[in-house]
């Protein structure tokens, strides 16, 4: 189970803070960039080392860490984790929307997990998952792939695809054997087709 | 110095629980550690403590965490933890999780709470060990077929109950045979929906009488005793608002003979730590009273101040002792039951709008005056606290003692009065009215209806 | 490190429930009818023989034998199940109920042969299911129970049963390993008892006959044939002779009942189950998700994926597991959790995809052994034989990685360090086959031939060394081009190659209906999926019963501790 680190954002910082108890761990040091989607660390609840993730918010560079000097420290919820220092991020910030502008360009791609074979429909005669024009989900199964004489769903997300998203193409035919980063469907970000 | 048990203690709870349950620690020289949600980390009552803040202000993400919890105890240094009453303190899972973690928790063992927890086990236990039951199937019913079957046996009406759950979800009544198949049906759908497991079992129904409940203590060498019955006859939608001790209306040779069964079969569960066995008085087609079993609660009640008050023990203190393997110290000869006593819950809710919760800031409160040492109040409560939306809405517990019944329901009657609470809108005045009726003074109620009220209030099965 | 740290797993059903549970429901009515049937023997008629003689069948005795209010857990039901001997016959149960079953609170193995086939006769296999049993009753040391009832070789088939290694005479040999390890055995003897069946009895430690039994080298028939003499069989080998003058027998009753009840008796005096004491202060407690869900978590196509973590939490006590090496090889699941208050290790297979931790971002199918994997299972097998914690296997895997990339990683070696370390284990193992059972992954998870105590099929286990398909492949490899389509192009020639595959797939899927299996004791019992959890949760507290012959280590000094502390990075 992946935990998210609360995250209080002002004008020049970002402090990122515990979500329940636990023993933390971190994984970033002074100093060091962090950037959102990035795992900061663990926090151990009753033996189980469970990843602490700064989900979503400005980049910063670490300017205090929470046990960086003494390891599994008995966090409680709300306790202050790592605190950022925002100021590295104008440039970035800039960088990163343009570079979204581009990927928006060439539009969203998501590409199969593994190998195997493509199927669009839980089951012959049974109605698709997605069809072109339908709006995704992250978490949502957009068709089977079967590997190794197994069937797996696989479902919409992952880094850089937006939670939701239409698709405007299906890349792989039906029954097609795919491999492991072939495109299975376009996207467009919903946010475009605003009137 | 340190005491001769567990130094440190991890308080599952919030309120008037975790005040309760700290006031025994400090006496005993235990450090209370207070386990919070972030809507309670500024409440006046954590004051000068220690806190861990377990999460959110929502229950499911805070008290009712059980990893969360265990992990605070452990984190804190705490080898006992006391889970009060409500949350999670008759979940087996949490005893359980303590014990693997290696933090003691103060109740019975998870396996006993587990058959106390389910409703068929429980009963076939009881019966077993002696105690009435209310006639019914034995354990769940295979179709509608042997309901009806078992529902002619037992004679109507019947109440077909969710062996799962509670709260009223998946219960049927069936006045006529020909209400039992839909009875059975809507029992079985509802339960199956609402705790997804559709397993119905049936019981007479038993309209009215009187709840009575009796208290008992066993240690871990198989030793039981009991501290006398409360009698929670005035409810609300099933909540008690009112508790006394004795009951005023169970004939004393079946008060005697039903708490003799009662210890025994607190023995032979099994049983550790406080318990409450929950009975029925049934005036009785018979005419002869019968005390039947309902269920047994596996924590120490709200209402546990009763017999503390009339045996003058302080139940926290056995909990703790008896968690760190002591004896029990007294014999049930030695326990004293004391005059009468009685114990009023005061609410934040609201009388003139069908008793909906007040959440809101206290601006001014004062307790009443404690007359000579026969009038107790448990409290979490000062001038200034915010109650909180998120959880219930107990202020506080006014607890008399008297003579008798009469002194009794007169020093709650004054205590009541002298009670001041600015802020938020409270029940004291419905008790006063209850307190102040014939009704009540005469014993002509029960669990249906409220005496001092001519109506009783909407919404009440 | 006392401590186990167990923490809550699992949650609701998914949505897909309902469907999987009517799925499987036509599948195990048909297990029920099966078993009906085989519970019945060769049928009324034969019972009524029986009842007439003053005598009860082997399962009554069965009944009455085990403690009221429980059941017996039956191995080896569906033996010979559609097999026709000569004459046409039929043998249910192989003709011999073998069952373990709590008797004044100790499980025993009870051996009972069924007097409604054929005089209790035995058939081919028969003695092979009887030693089975001895089998399992060794190595647990559970006291066996013999209630014998046999007329002797059924003489068609004699040459399947009579010569080989595991010919009938093997079961004494049997009874004379489990009296040489401390196996307590007894013996009622209820009627016929002839020629090697003799012997069934009499090594046991105490031997009860009715009035009604004998035991006998030669039977009546045969000695009137070679002797020419007129005398019964309950002249020459009846109680008069063998309690009296051959002390043969201990103890002579005059019914089926009485000897029963004398049977009880004797168990009562045995030490009573070490359970008790390996609990402490814990109590049975259910799944928080009802066991019964189980049925309704595995999709009834195999092809359609679960999750693994689902199943645990339907197994074991409160939901409550301790995973062990969670961040290596995570297509397996490797973990402890309690059964009935005593804790059991489990092994189980993940499905869906894993990710592959040579391809970050990439993923790849988990019903499948990868190097880590197997490692990962081969320590932890390794550790709870050190500890003595009973092992589960729960299968549901396709095989061994394969390729160019597997066999350079060496996963022939670290398969082989797998298999020594299975086949050297003296710790109880016990294998559930939930659905696939193929290939390798079968002998990896400690399947039969690894000599599991017990292996449990379901109705959805198929148990092949490859899918039908793959397998049709391998046969026609030579006739298929690199994409396995067929090579040739002459039409007859064609035609013919298409219909020799379609064969071989229909034959492959045919064989590994679990009914097969369990007919030829390539698995010993068929059980419904919901019930999954009571089996296992017997099969444990059997192997805490006895005391004294196996380690059982207090979680103080388990070596999983280390183990888990090793693969923790650095602490």
């Amino acid at each position: 189970m992946t935990r998210t680190a609360g995250a209080t954002v002002d004008a020049a910082r970002v402090v990122l803070t515990a979500d329940g108890v636990g023993r933390w761990t971190p994984w970033i040091a002074v100093g060091q960039v962090v950037e959102p989607g990035q795992v900061v660390g663990v926090v151990e609840v009753l033996g189980v080392d469970e990843p602490v993730v700064y989900a979503a918010g400005p980049a910063g560079r670490a300017t205090a860490v929470t046990g960086a000097r003494h390891h599994r420290c008995a966090v409680d919820h709300g306790a202050v984790l790592a605190t950022l220092d925002r100021s590295i991020d104008l440039g970035g910030g800039a960088a990163a929307a343009t570079s979204s502008t581009g990927a928006a360009a060439a539009g969203l791609a998501f590409v199969a997990p593994s190998s195997g074979r493509f199927y669009l429909r839980p089951a012959p005669g049974k109605a698709p998952f997605v069809a072109v024009g339908d709006v995704v989900r992250a978490g949502q199964t957009v068709c089977l792939l079967e590997v190794m004489k197994t069937f797996h769903r696989v479902t919409y997300g992952g880094a850089g695809l937006p939670d939701v998203a239409r698709i405007t193409a299906i890349a792989v035919a039906e029954d097609a054997d795919v491999g492991p980063g072939d495109v299975l469907l376009r996207l467009a970000p919903l946010e475009e087709e605003a009137p | 110095m340190s005491p001769p048990w567990f130094h440190r203690i991890l308080i599952a709870n919030r309120g008037e629980v975790a005040v309760r349950i700290a006031r025994t620690c400090d006496r005993l020289g235990i450090t209370p550690v207070f386990a919070v949600s972030e809507a309670d980390r500024a409440a006046p009552y954590t004051r000068d403590r220690e806190v861990v803040v377990l999460g959110p202000a929502r229950s499911a993400a805070s008290y009712l965490d059980a990893r969360r919890v265990v992990q605070a105890a452990v984190q804190s240094r705490c080898t006992a933890l006391h889970p009060g009453w409500g949350f999670l303190s008759e979940n087996p899972l949490l005893a359980t999780l303590c014990e693997q973690h290696g933090v003691t928790f103060i109740g019975p063992p998870a396996h006993v709470m587990a058959l106390m927890g389910g409703k068929s086990p429980a009963k076939r236990a009881m019966r077993a060990a002696g105690l009435a039951v209310i006639p019914g199937s034995d354990g769940p019913l295979a179709s509608a077929a042997a309901a009806r079957a078992c529902a002619d046996q037992v004679g109507y009406p019947v109440l077909l109950k969710a062996e799962s759950g509670g709260g009223g979800r998946g219960m049927r009544i069936a006045r006529g045979p020909a209400e039992v198949e839909a009875a059975f049906t809507d029992a079985q759908g509802e339960a199956r929906g609402a705790f997804g497991d559709d397993r119905v079992f049936l019981e007479r129904l038993i309209e009215g009488g009187r709840h009575v409940e009796l208290q008992v203590f066993a240690d871990r060498y198989g030793h039981a005793i009991h501290l006398g019955e409360r009698d929670c006859t005035v409810q609300r939608n099933h909540q008690k608002l009112i508790e006394e001790s004795p009951s005023p209306v169970v004939p004393e040779a079946l008060r005697q003979a039903t708490l003799a069964t009662a210890v025994a079969a607190t023995a032979a569960i099994g049983y550790v730590g406080a318990g409450t066995i929950e009975m029925l008085l049934e005036e009785g087609l018979t005419g002869t009273p019968t005390l039947r079993f309902m269920e047994m609660n596996t924590r120490l009640q709200v209402e546990h101040t009763v017999s503390e008050e009339r045996t003058g023990l302080d139940l926290v203190e056995l909990q703790i002792k008896t968690a760190a393997g002591h004896r029990l110290a007294v014999t049930q000869d030695e326990v004293r039951l004391d005059g009468h006593v009685i114990e009023c819950r005061i609410n934040a809710e609201d009388p003139d709008d069908n008793f909906r919760p007040a959440p809101g800031t206290i601006t001014a409160w004062q307790l009443p005056d404690p007359q000579g040492g026969a009038v107790r109040v448990d409290t979490h409560v000062e001038a200034g606290y915010v109650v909180p939306p998120h959880y219930d809405s107990l202020l506080c517990k006014v607890i008399a003692k008297g003579a008798d019944r009469a002194d009794a329901i007169a020093r709650m009657q004054r205590a009541l009065a002298e009670l001041v609470c600015v802020g938020v809108p409270t029940t004291a005045g419905l008790h006063q009215r209850i307190l102040g009726s014939a009704a009540f003074r005469d014993h002509r109620y029960d669990t249906r209806t409220i005496p001092g009220l001519a109506h009783p209030g909407p919404g009440r099965s | 490190m006392t401590l186990v740290p167990l923490v809550p797993i699992g949650s609701p059903l998914p949505p897909a429930a309902d469907d999987h549970r009517a799925a499987l429901a036509v599948l195990e009515a048909r297990l029920h009818a099966r078993r009906a049937e085989v519970e019945a023997g060769w049928g009324p008629k034969y019972v009524d023989r029986v009842h007439a003689k003053g005598k009860l069948t082997a399962r009554e005795r069965v009944a009455r034998l085990i403690d009221a209010g429980t059941s017996a857990r039956e191995v080896g039901t569906f033996v010979n199940h559609g097999e026709v001997f000569p004459g046409d016959q039929r043998s249910p149960a192989a003709g011999v109920v073998t069952a373990l079953g709590l008797v004044e609170g100790r499980w025993c193995m009870i051996i009972a042969n069924d007097n409604t086939v054929a005089s209790g006769a035995w058939w081919p296999r028969t003695p092979e299911k009887i030693q089975r049993a001895q089998q399992i009753a060794l190595k647990l040391r559970l006291p066996t129970v013999y209630l014998v009832d046999c007329s002797g070789l059924f003489l068609p088939e004699q040459s399947k049963s009579f010569p080989g290694a595991r010919g009938a005479g093997h079961i004494f040999k049997m009874n004379s390993l489990l009296s040489a390890h401390g196996v307590p055995q007894l013996a009622g003897v209820f009627g016929d008892c002839i020629a090697g069946g003799g012997y069934m009895p009499i090594i046991s430690d105490r031997v009860y006959m009715t009035e009604q039994a004998y035991m006998v080298i030669a039977g009546a028939a045969l000695i009137k044939g070679a002797k020419s003499q007129k005398i019964t069989s309950l002249g020459i080998g009846g109680p008069e002779v063998h309690v009296h003058q051959s002390r043969c027998a201990d103890v002579r009753v005059p019914d089926d009942d009485t000897l029963l009840a004398c049977l009880r008796r004797e168990v009562a005096r045995l030490p009573s189950s070490g359970a008790t004491f390996y609990r402490g202060d814990q109590g049975p407690l259910m799944p928080a998700h009802r066991a019964d869900e189980l049925g309704a978590l595995l999709p009834v196509d195999h092809r359609e994926v679960y999750d693994a973590h689902q199943v645990l939490a339907r197994l074991v006590d409160q939901s409550l597991f301790w995973e062990l090496l969670p961040d290596t090889g995570t297509e397996m699941i490797c973990g402890v959790g309690r059964l009935g208050g005593l804790y059991a290790g489990f092994v189980i297979n993940r499905q869906g995809l894993v990710e592959d931790p040579d391809r970050p971002g990439s993923q790849r199918p988990a019903g499948i052994l990868y190097r880590g994997g197997i490692a990962k299972v081969s320590a932890f097998s390794r550790a709870c034989n050190d500890d003595g914690i009973p092992l589960i296997w729960l299968h549901d895997i396709s095989g061994f990685d394969i390729g160019a990339e597997a066999e350079a990683q060496g996963l022939l070696a670290y398969g082989s360090s797998l298999i020594y370390t299975n086949s050297t284990n003296t710790v109880p193992m016990f294998s559930v086959l939930l659905r696939k059972a193929s290939g390798a992954g079968y002998y990896a998870m400690a399947g039969m031939p690894y000599d599991p105590v017990v292996q449990l099929s379901t109705c959805l286990s198929r148990l092949s060394v490859m899918e039908g398909r793959t397998l049709a492949i391998a046969a026609y490899n030579t006739k298929l081009d690199d994409d396995f389509q067929i090579a040739v192009t002459d039409p007859a020639e064609r035609a013919k190659i298409e219909a020799g595959m379609r064969e071989v797939e229909a034959r492959i899927e045919a064989d590994m209906d679990p009914f097969v299996a369990a007919r030829q004791m390539d698995t010993d019992e068929i059980v419904e999926v919901a019930a999954l959890r009571g089996w296992l949760t017997d099969l444990v507290e059997m192997s805490y019963q006895a005391t004294g012959y196996r380690r059982v280590k207090n979680p103080r000094i388990w070596s999983l501790h280390d183990l888990a502390e090793l693969t923790r990075g650095r602490r």
